[in-house]
């Protein structure tokens, strides 16, 4: 029977015909349902377009998401350590947030110029420029003083960081709601 | 013969007036066409029936995703963006609502009009929101993803913001390519389609998942608790407006903070006052496709965070006071 099942996976994938009780026996079949994924994967691996496979995939994803959502916890900001937590896991960052991949880069490359206060050769008040070296010269970096710097300081700077960028971008997110309800762009649209 | 030099003088002159008409005329029109251009990628964002696939770049990133677009009367208005590399990260719009999905987190829904996560929000509505501090210049065509594109150039009114360059579908609106820029002309982000499918009804796949189930709306978050500190920010750039002030607390270390959130349309930045405790890093400045900087003022920590140049970021931070 499974062998069946396999056999039609792999005709329905190869845009052979099968039946309609087939196709329903498919889909009931979770066996078959994730043979059928990976399938797609390996297709698309090879030939690089998702494009068809996403919808088994993603009803998949949905199901067992919301199976968890039970255990959810509504967030709050700033009321307990706990519905920090909560709420921290509700953010995980997106890409696009870039939270990740800022997180990469600041690990990459801390550049430390002159954090201590004013040292003997004199300091100006330049920041520590934590920057892209690949992404190109946005900005103009301070490479004067790169010395390394202790674990910790590294860690708290690294850290310090991460919350704002993550806080900002939670705020946007936030706003949007906020935005679509309330369309204070009236105010926007006054500006000259 | 007076008359005759009068007349001369009286076709002189309108033939220069005609000509200043003209010219003018066209500058507008130029300007329209901008605009129009702009306008009807906003329509394509919001209307169109799509497949495509893009990378998005910044920095030293290379992210792929497929990115599908449905509208019509069967599905109503869906969107739906996947990460195609590392964890499965889907986001899907439904009508106004944006449900994220994560596989190693839990999922969660917000109202929006648009995804956002590729093109800025700004892109899907009309340039009039943004008309008082950007203006457009249309360049010249191009072959973009094997079709026939429109250049344009959204720039800042004060040269002091990052600026985009944009390929646009001269057929659909779509936009095909975009690079956003800092002010010295160096590239801060990209997206480039990899493959665009225009269709005349929403794509398939959006026909199912319209009846998944969203994960529960982020409601309620925002506790409008008022700022406490006495510092505040006394100047914002030309066409940023404030959003919101409040405050609250970082998630992640939980440091108390006052918020504050800017925007001109199109680039936002929040503005965060804190006070210094121990252990706090009083300067920093991070420069990619996000800035931060951060300073010290007496007893607080002053840090603005979003999609602004540096040097703005930290004039902005001067004038916390």
């Amino acid at each position: 029977m499974s062998r069946n099942k396999s056999e039609s996976t792999s005709a329905l994938f190869d845009d052979q015909a099968i039946n309609a009780d087939e196709i329903e026996a498919l889909l009931d079949d979770e066996q078959a349902t994730q043979e059928w994924h990976r399938y797609s994967v390996i297709r698309a691996a090879i030939k690089g377009d998702l494009n068809t496979d996403i919808s088994m995939d993603i009803s998949e994803q949905v199901r067992a998401s919301v199976s968890q959502e039970s255990k959810v916890v509504k967030p709050g900001f700033g009321r307990s350590k706990s519905q920090n937590r909560a709420a921290s896991r509700w953010f995980q960052p997106f890409a696009k947030v870039a939270v990740a991949a800022s997180v990469a880069v600041v690990a990459v490359m801390t550049v430390q110029t002159y954090q201590q206060p004013v040292t003997p050769e004199g300091g100006s008040a330049e920041p520590a420029l934590l920057t892209n070296p690949i992404g190109g010269g946005r900005e103009p970096v301070s490479l004067n003083h790169v010395e390394p710097m202790s674990q910790n300081n590294d860690q708290q700077r690294r850290r310090q960081v991460q919350s704002y960028l993550i806080d900002h971008q939670q705020q946007l997110m936030l706003q949007q709601k906020v935005d679509s309800d309330e369309q204070p762009e009236q105010e926007l649209n006054k500006g000259n | 013969m007076i008359t005759r030099l009068y007349r001369s003088i009286f076709l002189g002159a309108i033939l220069i007036t005609g000509t200043f008409a003209v010219s003018a005329q066209q500058t507008n029109e130029q300007a329209e066409s901008g605009a129009d251009w702009f306008n009807r990628m906003a329509e394509a964002l919001t209307e169109l029936n799509f497949e495509s696939s893009l990378v998005y770049v910044h920095g030293d990133q290379i992210e792929p995703y497929q990115w599908l677009q449905g509208n019509d009367p069967q599905t109503g208005s869906t969107e739906l963006l996947i990460q195609m590399n590392g964890p499965d990260f889907r986001i899907l719009r439904v009508d106004d609502r944006v449900g994220h999905f994560h596989t190693s987190a839990n999922n969660y829904a917000l109202k929006s009009n648009t995804i956002t996560a590729i093109f800025p929000a700004a892109f899907s509505e009309s340039f009039d929101r943004l008309n008082h501090s950007y203006q457009i210049t249309v360049g010249g065509g191009a072959r973009v993803l094997g079709r026939n594109a429109q250049h344009i150039r959204i720039l800042s009114r004060d040269n002091q913001r990052y600026s985009y360059a944009l390929w646009i579908d001269r057929k659909h609106g779509m936009p095909l390519k975009m690079i956003m820029l800092n002010q010295s002309g160096d590239i801060v982000e990209q997206v480039q389609l990899t493959s665009l499918s225009v269709r005349d009804s929403a794509p398939e796949i959006m026909k199912e998942i319209k009846n998944i189930e969203m994960p529960p709306l982020l409601e309620d978050l925002r506790v409008e608790t008022p700022t406490n500190y006495p510092v505040e920010p006394q100047w914002a750039p030309k066409g940023f407006k404030l959003l919101s002030r409040q405050s609250h607390t970082l998630v992640v270390d939980s440091t108390p903070v006052d918020h504050y959130l800017f925007s001109d349309g199109l680039a936002e930045y929040s503005v965060y006052v804190a006070e210094l405790t121990e252990g706090m890093e009083t300067d920093l400045a991070l420069s990619s496709s996000q800035t931060l900087f951060s300073k010290r003022h007496n007893d607080f920590l002053v840090t603005v965070v979003g999609q602004v140049p540096l040097s703005m970021a930290q004039r902005i931070a001067t004038e916390v006071k």
